[in-house]
């Protein structure tokens, strides 16, 4: 096949896959892409016009370039490891070289709305020259700045590509994107908090350190231009420029090599025995086999795993308020660890989801479904307790709030006991499976309801955990820690009985519907 | 319990939308045999065998097995019987071993036996090696060995197997073949669905097939054969004996060469 006719079917194949969308869910996320690339086009363009009287606008440009730059590298590598439509091994059936697929994939590449508004953007620059030649020098730095740009994102789809062949990068991937979503808010938060930190002085030593990085060897010759030494904008263009041919050697020998050869996949490989030692106290039961299970099930299936680690942050979101008290010596600040019971208590609420169709070998097995939901809730309780304890210490270290420890304890695993309570009810009545690549785009099966339900859930929790918690707290604060800790022995004593009445209820009712919680959890996602 | 009929189902129906999936079917399953249920896909086979084992409830029709209504004691009937379904049903980060250890304690087995037993399986099943490994690595074969193995775990009075042995390698065929072969002669009962004819001929002594929903041919292996082989008998009863492929006369070599 000749390569200007593989270019052309490449480039439709990626326009058509692009834009062809199979549920309103796409057709709305198609669209907000686009809004994203002519909302992203028109404010890089606002923010060029807008720095248009700066002095130090040469500097500006040369560190925008460069975040542009180095962006896509980052972003490509945390969001675009997905991507089906330029993945070099789907060409390996056909009979082309791999010179002509990276030929095409290069000139796709450039097809879509973040290359089009990187584009615009860098060329835009350009109108900050003072002089014919700068201009010149500002539209070609602008060229490779897109070029390196497209390339490095190249570089880091084709990286992940060959990366999340196995089954665990992919899942430590999706954990490194979430992690990095997270991250990503916090800069721009802060950048935001900061602005008026960002002197002339300081953005000139930033540019003296990031004019290092090869990707910002464009953008110097931009701002070297825009100041009038074409001369050394020059010398800058043709390291940019060899840097540019350098990424795309790199990418076309990965590319040529996922095209002729194969990941070697990975296997896991884990210890004998389901039942950990320290468990075997509490007897042979299916409870205990269920509580086990659901234990290594929270380790080890990422989404379980993310939906206990997401609200690990809360400690430090919970702690924020504290500082002050922390700072004064407040001891009853310690307190504030029990509503990480809560946050751990939520994650109940499906908690057949990771299960989808596994379901099965419980329905299968025991027919009662009781156990298997005693077993769950005392996998998430188990891992709330110790967590609970260790923020409680932490507090109590920092303000010698010792006493305080055991009150905390009850009221948060009250709380655990009540949202698990409620998480059983939730669960049985409102079941919907997760899908099994979540962390790489995944389409959960729940509906708009879903939310609805959660809230309704969680406020249902929150007031019915409100007299023991209550109760516990208040007696700590205005009699003592030591009358706490007696009455959040009764406190815990109310959650154990709001758990054991929605256990058996629910569990009743669940055995009796397990074709439908079955079907339920068997929707393809 | 004393029981004739290992499985007995009367007039049994079940719809998705428009589309009527089982539609009123009778079967009587003896006690002691090995049963095919055969029909090409869409029969609705696998929903039969999803509602006769309690994962998916029927809109008309009863449901016995081992002598006890499957949706009046659910649990009970759970304990009698192993299921290897279509779509496997497994627990994906478990390990092979611990999924057994795993069922062996949902059934509420002695430790020790679920140990052994499990050993056992997974021996004669060729996973000795590799289960330690998580399911989710498992490949397809091995995930319906591992499924065989926890539906075997119990000594199941019935045995649904639906597909068993697809995607299975020929020498694992044997031996699931030859455990099912023993299981069968203890008294227990297999009912397994299937498309590879020369299997279910040389292991059935009784079969039913299925067509659009409803029984088109059931009984005795030679009843069905009616003198020819089960793989005609299957054609002729789903209407699909003269299959008209002259319209891929471009198949033909020299029909490529011609375009090429």
């Amino acid at each position: 096949m000749p390569t200007p006719e593989l270019v052309r079917i490449v480039m439709r194949m990626k326009l058509r896959l692009g834009f062809r969308t199979s549920t309103t869910q796409e057709t709305v996320f198609t669209g907000l892409l686009l809004m994203v690339g002519v909302g992203g086009a028109a404010a890089g363009l606002f923010g060029v016009w807008s720095q248009f009287g700066e002095p130090d606008r040469g500097t500006r440009a040369m560190l925008a370039l460069a975040a542009v730059s180095l962006g896509w590298l980052f972003v490509t590598i945390v969001f675009g490891g997905g991507e089906g439509t330029l993945d070099p091994a789907r060409f390996a059936p056909f009979p082309i070289t791999d010179r002509q697929l990276v030929v095409a994939l290069f000139a796709a590449a450039f097809l879509g709305a973040p290359a089009a508004a990187t584009a615009i953007v860098t060329v835009a620059t350009a109108s900050y020259a003072n002089s014919i030649a700068g201009a010149v020098v500002m539209v070609v730095s602008a060229v490779i700045v897109t070029v390196t740009a497209v390339l490095s994102g190249r570089v880091g789809i084709t990286t992940m590509s060959g990366m999340l062949r196995g089954r665990r990068t992919r899942e430590i991937a999706g954990g490194i994107a979430a992690l990095f979503g997270v991250s990503i808010a916090l800069v721009a938060t802060l950048l935001g908090e900061f602005s008026e930190y960002l002197t002339p002085d300081r953005l000139a030593t930033a540019r003296s350190i990031v004019r290092f990085l090869p990707w910002a060897w464009a953008p110097e010759a931009a701002g070297l231009a825009e100041e009038g030494n074409v001369a050394l904008a020059l010398a800058y263009l043709v390291g940019a420029l060899a840097f540019a041919g350098g990424l795309l050697w790199v990418w076309w020998r990965m590319t040529a090599r996922l095209f002729t050869t194969r990941a070697i996949s990975e296997e896991s490989s884990v210890g004998n025995g389901l039942v950990p030692r320290w468990m075997t106290v509490f007897g042979r039961s299916p409870i205990v086999g269920v509580w086990a299970r659901s234990l290594r099930q929270l380790r080890r299936d990422p989404r379980e795993f993310l939906e206990v680690a997401g609200f690990l942050p809360m400690m430090v979101v919970f702690a924020i308020p504290s500082f002050d008290a922390i700072q004064a010596g407040n001891q009853q600040v310690v307190l504030s660890s029990a509503s990480l019971g809560v946050a751990i208590g939520i994650t109940s609420l499906n908690m057949f989801g990771a299960d989808g169709r596994s379901f099965g070998v419980d329905a299968l097995a025991v027919g009662n479904i009781t156990p298997v939901l005693i077993g769950k809730a005392l996998a998430r309780i188990s891992i709330g307790v110790p967590l609970i304890g260790m923020m409680a210490l932490g507090l109590a270290i920092a303000t010698r709030g010792w006493a305080y420890i055991g009150p905390s304890l009850l009221i948060g695993l009250t709380g655990l006991l009540s949202m698990t309570a409620v998480g059983m009810f939730v669960s049985t009545r409102f079941p919907f499976p997760l899908p099994e690549k979540a962390m790489l785009g995944g389409q959960g099966a729940d509906g708009c309801a879903t939310g609805i339900i959660r809230m309704v859930a969680l406020v249902s929790a929150m007031l019915i955990s409100v007299p023991g918690v209550a109760a516990t707290a208040l007696t700590t604060v205005w009699v003592s820690p030591m009358a706490g800790t007696i009455v959040g022995l009764g406190s815990v004593l109310y959650g154990g009985g709001l758990f054991w009445f929605s256990a058996t209820r629910s569990g009743r009712w669940a055995t009796h519907e397990i074709p439908r919680i079955f079907q339920q959890l068997s929707a393809k996602v | 319990m004393d029981f004739e009929w290992a499985v007995q189902v009367q007039q049994l129906r079940k719809r998705f939308g428009d589309k009527e999936a089982v539609a009123g079917i009778d079967l009587a399953v003896p006690k002691g045999t090995f049963y095919g249920l055969l029909g090409p896909n869409g029969a609705g086979k696998s929903t039969t065998l999803a509602m006769v084992t309690g994962l998916l409830r029927p809109d008309a029709g009863s449901v016995t097995v081992a002598g006890l209504d499957v949706w009046a004691d659910p649990v009970t009937i759970k304990s009698k019987i192993g299921v290897v379904p279509e779509t496997l049903l497994l627990f994906e980060r478990l390990s092979g071993r611990e999924l057994l250890e795993y069922v062996g304690r949902l059934r509420q087995l002695p430790p020790d036996d679920v140990a052994e037993r499990s050993e056992q399986l997974l021996d004669v099943l060729g996973l000795t090696g590799e289960a330690h490994k998580l399911v989710v690595d498992f490949s397809q074969g091995m995930r319906k060995k591992i499924s065989l193995a926890a539906a075997l775990l119990h000594a199941p009075q019935v045995l649904f197997l639906d597909e068993p042995f697809e995607s299975v390698d020929p020498i694992s065929v044997r031996r699931i073949r030859s455990v099912l072969d023993q299981l069968v002669q203890s008294g227990a009962t297999i009912i397994f669905s299937s498309h590879v004819m020369a299997t279910v001929e040389m292991l059935c002594d009784h079969v039913t097939i299925m067509n659009h929903g409803v029984v088109v041919n059931s009984g005795s292996m030679e009843k069905v054969r009616d003198g020819g082989s089960l793989e005609d008998a299957f054609a002729r009863a789903v209407g699909a004996e003269n299959l008209d492929t002259s319209d891929l006369a471009w198949l033909q070599q020299g029909e490529l060469r011609a375009h090429a």
